[in-house]
């Protein structure tokens, strides 16, 4: 990315109309996600659902963190299980890699038209761009994923894709793919989508996946979707290629309810997803319709960085995007000012961790440490905590800027013992004194102030130091009578 | 009941009256109060720069300077929640230091927590004429648990019309350095913040963190919003004098 | 490329281990707990009252003599013509479907093994019906495998069929209920093979991409029918 993330930030916040997107999509969704959890407590407490949230997110702990221990065992059994059911492992390390058995499978099947279901996985390493550039057209699916393939864009949230779209750009988008004029009303909107696709899903060779979970013990991946395409695309065209991270391992079948339970709840608010999927291998013989080859490729694409690391906890995430709905400063500047892939606290958390320090560190600045992540993630992942870390960690890195820490470990240095605290006290008192004025409501301000504190006044008032601290002034309390 | 007052650094050196409120009601409901003099601060601008070597000593230095204290109370849940949630884990490696961090944080409390944990006083008798609307700080909800004891002590406030904060969940773009280092998200939180408050048609601000006030209130005065925000001892100090 | 016994090697490495590790035990530390309902009736009365938020409409059919009528009715007042695919399957027979269909001027497709453009005349039918595997009551769920349940050899189903048809029609026996997705994870786990695909399906095909505002029908189908007998 050519951009820096303080140029994105800016863009985005020039921009009223994506803010409101983002305000209106992500209360929506976290009022959703309230009221999803809010009964199944309810329903927990008269014993008619699998836990309370508190229950169930302490055993998606217990799962993800027993698995990703285990993880070399469960990928070899994962793997050993998706043969014994006539699927093709392929293992990659690196996103070259994915791109390459990618390829490879397509140029062996002659394929021209590729269809895809909504898949992380896969913009992570860039997949679109690296197939048309070997000659294969790639559709996306999924409705959001397609309107921002339109528009030449990555998604903008986890989840909801096209959160900053309004549908006056969606209908000139689809008026461009259709030659014909459209109204932005959704019912017209959704079935222009569905007429085009179905084309495509009829004629494609090839259907990429991504997966939530894949459960070892049968090889079986799971797919979470809403619209029907995650089915067509492992429905219909001939070969199935499922893009997963290594990470999305579990156990066994019975692993995935308590995950399948937080999931949809966490990212929509929806109790279950309108489809979930569970292929295990290709069609069967006699079978009348899916794929006659399903490949796996398993990927790795920086993930062994966090494996064993302080941020192990991290590959916990089932990538349901609560932590963005719930993130203040998601909602100010959406997911592009983040990155093309991953965005929010999570995004923030580990595209450094995954693509880099030095592409990416900023992002770990990008938070107020406010803990609204920590608090919504249904696997207990401890987000502000390890942007927290990766503070720590970019500035034993070099990836901090000098003056910065020069300016906190001095200001830290001298406050760390009383007499100094006690000059500076004085002396802070002295030096903001050119600047101060007095306000209308008896406050005492300083409206502008020397670099770096004019980054706060430029745009607040920063409040005068008092002529007497409160250490000052304790003499006087402390005859005070206990009445 | 001893206690002695952690004033923290932002109330020492720009609100010191929240210190003195917090000082007389404590008195007033019977605690004798001490102020160890080599207090400074917690520390948590450093650790939250990534400063885990200066916090450390930051720390090492509210442990030593409260050791012998039987209860610490401070007039943040900012302060209180980076003591009790990141002490221990920041010498978790060091099992002397461990110990001492534990025992520290667990008897450092947020001003509004120890009236009603530990004396268990909700209603301080004061009375306050105001709309006012309460804006819960993060670290005090997220990292200490203190949600509702602040509420509690305002509701009991005769005269004082208490309204809903809508999406009291949000933070209000203050976040330490983060105010500096990202100034336009955090202007953009505070608006929405501001937005907020001005939803509530309240007249009064009221919140238990100093920082948080401090950047709302420099907001508000910028974009010409007439609130008042006080700190919730200072509120019911002068609810006190005023019954 | 990487050959799987390098990728496995950089894992157990980051794990602490020169090589992947034997079988670990696993059972978390409380089992999935038995939760929910068990009457037939009540389980009826809360599958129905789920699909009714999920939009999808439900039927009661008080005995197998009456499945051809609804069928029809539904196909009717929908207002559709042309053909219609079903199931192969053992779940559909008996019910004099072909017959009433036939009758009512539909032409039906049975996914008979062997046959062939079974997906295309999928994709130009009005409707498809099917049976289930399973119903999840708590959350309006049918659960629809390619195969018959345990039976790896069985075809006659696939995956279209409750697909590419904007109608989807099926049939849910009373005894194929269940409160929720632990019982069926449980039931899947004791009954050998999986089929190649197995489906949840909750509702009609849903989306909320476009400015947040619900669509139905997106991909799949845009109305579900349910009759429960």
């Amino acid at each position: 990315m050519t951009t820096t993330f303080h140029d994105r930030v800016a863009k985005a916040l020039g921009d009223e109309h994506l803010k409101g997107a983002l305000r209106f999509t992500t209360n929506k969704l976290y009022n959703g996600r309230l009221g999803a959890l809010a009964d199944m407590n309810s329903q927990a407490g008269q014993n008619m659902a699998l836990g309370s949230f508190d229950e169930l997110k302490a055993r998606a702990r217990e799962i993800k963190e027993h698995t990703l221990e285990h993880l070399d065992y469960y990928l070899q059994t994962a793997a050993a299980n998706i043969r014994a059911a006539g699927g093709t492992v392929h293992f990659a390390k690196n996103a070259g890699e994915v791109v390459a058995i990618s390829e490879e499978i397509c140029r062996r099947r002659g394929a021209k038209l590729a269809i895809k279901s909504k898949s992380m996985a896969s913009e992570e390493v860039h997949l679109n761009h690296a197939l048309e550039e070997a000659g294969v057209q790639v559709v996306e699916s999924d409705l959001g994923e397609y309107i921002i393939q339109l528009a030449g864009e990555s998604p903008a949230h986890l989840v909801i894709p096209a959160i900053h779209k309004t549908r006056q750009q969606v209908a000139k988008l689809f008026e461009a793919v259709g030659g014909q004029p459209l109204t932005t009303d959704t019912p017209t909107l959704t079935a222009f989508a569905r007429k085009v696709l179905r084309k495509m899903f009829m004629t494609a060779d090839v259907g990429f996946t991504g997966a939530n979970f894949l459960v070892a013990n049968t090889g079986t991946l799971c797919i979470v979707t809403n619209e029907g395409n995650g089915r067509l695309t492992t429905s219909v065209p001939p070969v199935q290629i499922a893009v997963v991270g290594m990470e999305k391992l579990v156990p066994n079948l019975e692993d995935v309810a308590p995950l399948y339970a937080l999931l949809p709840k966490s990212a929509t608010g929806q109790k279950v997803s309108t489809y979930f999927n569970m292929i295990t291998g290709p069609r069967r013989p006699g079978d009348p319709d899916g794929p006659e080859e399903l490949h796996v490729i398993l990927m790795d694409n920086g993930r062994t960085n966090i494996l064993g690391s302080k941020y192990h906890e991290t590959l916990y995430c089932i990538r349901c995007a609560a932590c963005l709905n719930a993130c203040p400063v998601y909602r100010n500047i959406g997911g592009h000012a983040y990155s093309p892939v991953y965005s929010g606290p999570i995004g923030a958390t580990i595209m450094p961790l995954l693509d880099g320090f030095a592409n990416w560190g900023d992002l770990a600045q990008a938070s107020s440490l406010c803990g609204a992540c920590t608090e919504v993630c249904p696997v207990g992942i401890h987000l502000h905590d390890h942007l927290v870390q990766l503070r720590a960690d970019l500035a034993m890195d070099g990836k901090v800027h000098w003056f910065q820490r020069f300016a906190i470990r001095s200001w830290m240095g001298v406050w760390r013992r009383p007499w100094s605290y006690r000059l500076a006290s004085k002396m802070s008192y002295w030096l903001m004194r050119p600047w101060v004025k007095k306000l209308p409501n008896g406050r005492e301000v300083c409206e502008s102030l020397p670099f770096p504190i004019s980054n706060w006044t430029n745009t607040r008032n920063f409040p005068a130091a008092a002529r007497r601290t409160f250490q000052d002034r304790w003499a006087e309390l402390q005859g005070g009578e206990v009445k | 009941m001893k206690v002695s007052l952690f004033v923290t650094c932002l109330a020492d050196h720009f609100f010191p009256e929240v210190g003195e409120a917090v000082v007389h009601l404590l008195r007033r409901h019977g605690v004798s109060v001490d102020f160890p003099a080599g207090q400074t601060c917690c520390g948590q601008p450093a650790w939250n720069t990534g400063e885990q070597e200066t916090a450390r000593a930051m720390a090492a230095h509210y442990i030593r300077t409260f050791e012998n204290s039987e209860y610490v109370v401070m007039p943040s849940g900012s302060c209180g929640g980076h003591i009790r949630y990141y002490y221990p884990q920041m010498f978790k490696d060091d099992k002397a230091m461990f110990a001492k961090a534990v025992a520290v944080s667990e008897k450092s409390y947020e001003f509004t927590e120890f009236m009603v944990k530990v004396l268990g006083v909700t209603d301080v008798g004061a009375r306050f004429k105001a709309k006012a609307t309460y804006h819960s700080s993060c670290h005090m909800t997220r990292e200490l648990g203190v949600r509702d004891e602040p509420l509690a002590m305002l509701r009991a406030v005769r005269d004082l019309e208490l309204v809903d904060m809508p999406r009291a969940d949000l933070c209000c773009g203050f976040g330490g350095a983060f105010s500096v280092k990202m100034p336009e998200i955090s202007t953009a939180m505070a608006d929405e913040k501001l937005g907020h408050v001005a939803s509530t048609k309240a007249d009064v601000l009221v919140g238990a963190d100093g920082a948080c006030l401090m950047h709302m209130a420099g907001r508000a005065e910028r974009i010409g919003m007439n609130v008042r925000t006080m700190h919730i001892a200072q509120l019911l100090w002068e609810g006190v004098q005023k019954a | 490329m990487t050959t799987e016994k390098e990728f496995l090697a950089a894992v157990s490495s980051r794990l602490g281990r020169k090589e992947v590790i034997s079988r670990p035990n696993w059972a978390p530390a409380k089992p999935l707990p038995t939760f929910g309902l068990t009457d037939p009736n009540a389980l009826a009365d809360r599958f129905a009252a789920e699909l009714d938020l999920l939009k999808a409409s439900v039927y009661r059919a008080g005995s197998a003599g009456e499945v051809a009528g609804i069928v029809i009715s539904i196909l009717q007042a929908a207002g559709l013509k042309g053909s219609v695919v079903r199931w192969a399957d053992p779940t559909l027979e008996g019910l004099g479907l072909d017959e009433a269909l036939t009758a009512g001027g539909y032409e039906v497709v049975p996914f008979t093994p062997g046959a062939e453009g079974l997906v295309q005349t999928a994709e130009q039918s009005v409707a498809g019906i099917t049976g289930v595997d399973l119903a999840i009551a708590e959350s309006g769920t049918i659960v629809l495998g390619s195969h018959r349940w345990g039976d790896a050899k069985a075809a006659g189903r696939g995956r279209v069929v409750s697909l590419l048809p904007p109608v989807h029609i099926a049939l849910v026996r009373k005894e194929q209920l269940v409160y929720s997705s632990a019982d069926f994870f449980r039931k899947l786990s004791a009954s050998g093979p999986l089929p190649s695909q197995v489906i949840f399906a909750s509702g009609p095909s849903r989306s909320a991409d476009i400015e947040n505002d619900l669509s139905i029908g997106v991909h799949g189908p845009g109305q579900e029918h349910v009759i429960v007998l």
